[in-house]
């Protein structure tokens, strides 16, 4: 991901203390963030309250930000973090049970969506992503909603770029064999 | 190499934020930043309020404590340039015992008031300087220690 010059400027402003430059910063990256969230969060109204949460952290935070790095993996980090307080009081967020162990998946899986309609096939996907757990769907809206690239995910968790990429396949394998599942019941 | 689940769960449905929601945030951060603000004045408005009574504390102890303070000449750092010069350990030795000497009136001068007034005059100052300073080197994340601290749990585990 690279750093837009203006947007540089803007963090750069926001860094220094410029509440307007800030305020112009949420309006870019709210809907970015909020859609990254919402991919993790139990409801809308959960989600909102923990994008409210990060962008305070963030200006009271505001320092630690480097200008002239990009400024939404910074901000996807603090939002997690916020996150995963109110999820860990529920059960706690475990990143750690898979290691660094990396499977191979076979991909023949997938064919059975593509007897799916396309939009039947995201509903049912986003039912499916919903019930995963926690620490999957939310490195999952970091690389699908956030469009973060896996090492700026690796940077945002704390993890290595392994562990992103196993999570990821762990994640991406749990979903195929739902939609597999759900696919072969009524046939079968 | 993007499979067709990746293009799928790039178009996941999702529900729309509140169109407002980037104007509440607007507005929460205004109301936080006020009241920074006011907070921010009434500590600097204590630190004054310490920095007078600390003043007021030291003066009289400045004035006993003046004499010592400036009682260094010209002549006297000659004198003792030579003595150096002459008998170097003799020197040394009455320079220490005289600067413990120096310690020992001017805290005496002072008085509990002086120091009190001292610690008074500091704390704010240091306050003030401290703020001047960049809280964290920028480039440091913030970040989220908790999932690596988890891995790491699960490593050694």
């Amino acid at each position: 991901m690279t750093t837009d010059p203006d947007e540089q400027d803007l963090v750069r402003r926001a860094v220094e203390g410029d509440a307007r430059a800030f305020d112009r910063l949420v309006e870019i990256h709210t809907p970015r963030l909020y859609r990254l969230v919402r991919r993790a969060a139990p409801d809308g109204a959960e989600a909102e309250a923990v994008v409210q949460e990060a962008w305070l952290r963030a200006w009271k935070n505001r320092r630690r930000c480097a200008p002239n790095r990009p400024f939404f993996p910074w901000l996807a980090s603090i939002a997690m973090n916020v996150a995963r307080d109110g999820w860990r009081k529920r059960r706690p967020l475990d990143f750690a049970d898979l290691g660094d162990v990396v499977e191979e998946i076979p991909a023949a899986g997938i064919s059975a969506e593509g007897r799916l309609e396309a939009a039947e096939a995201r509903e049912r996907l986003a039912k499916y992503v919903n019930d995963l757990r926690p620490e999957w769907r939310m490195i999952l809206g970091l690389r699908y909603d956030g469009e973060l690239e896996y090492r700026e995910i690796a940077g945002v968790l704390g993890i290595p770029l392994n562990t992103v990429r196993t999570h990821l396949r762990r994640a991406r394998a749990a979903l195929r064999a739902r939609m597999e599942e759900d696919d072969a019941g009524p046939a079968g | 190499m993007p499979d067709r689940l990746d293009d799928l769960l790039h178009q996941l449905p999702m529900e729309t934020m509140s169109a407002d929601l980037p104007a509440r945030i607007q507005l929460r951060l205004r109301a936080d930043r006020s009241m920074q603000r006011r907070l921010q004045l009434g500590l600097d408005a204590v630190l004054a309020v310490l920095v007078i009574s600390g003043l007021l504390a030291l003066g009289p102890s400045l004035a006993g404590a003046a004499g010592w303070l400036t009682g260094g000449s010209v002549e006297s750092s000659m004198a003792w340039f030579s003595a150096l010069g002459s008998a170097p350990a003799p020197a040394v030795w009455q320079t220490l015992t005289g600067a413990v000497d120096w310690v020992q009136t001017l805290s005496d001068g002072f008085g509990v008031t002086g120091l009190l007034g001292l610690v008074l005059v500091a704390v704010p100052l240091f306050t003030w300087l401290r703020r001047l300073m960049p809280e964290e080197v920028p480039g440091s994340d913030a970040g989220v220690e908790w999932a690596g601290a988890m891995i790491e749990e699960g490593a050694g585990a």
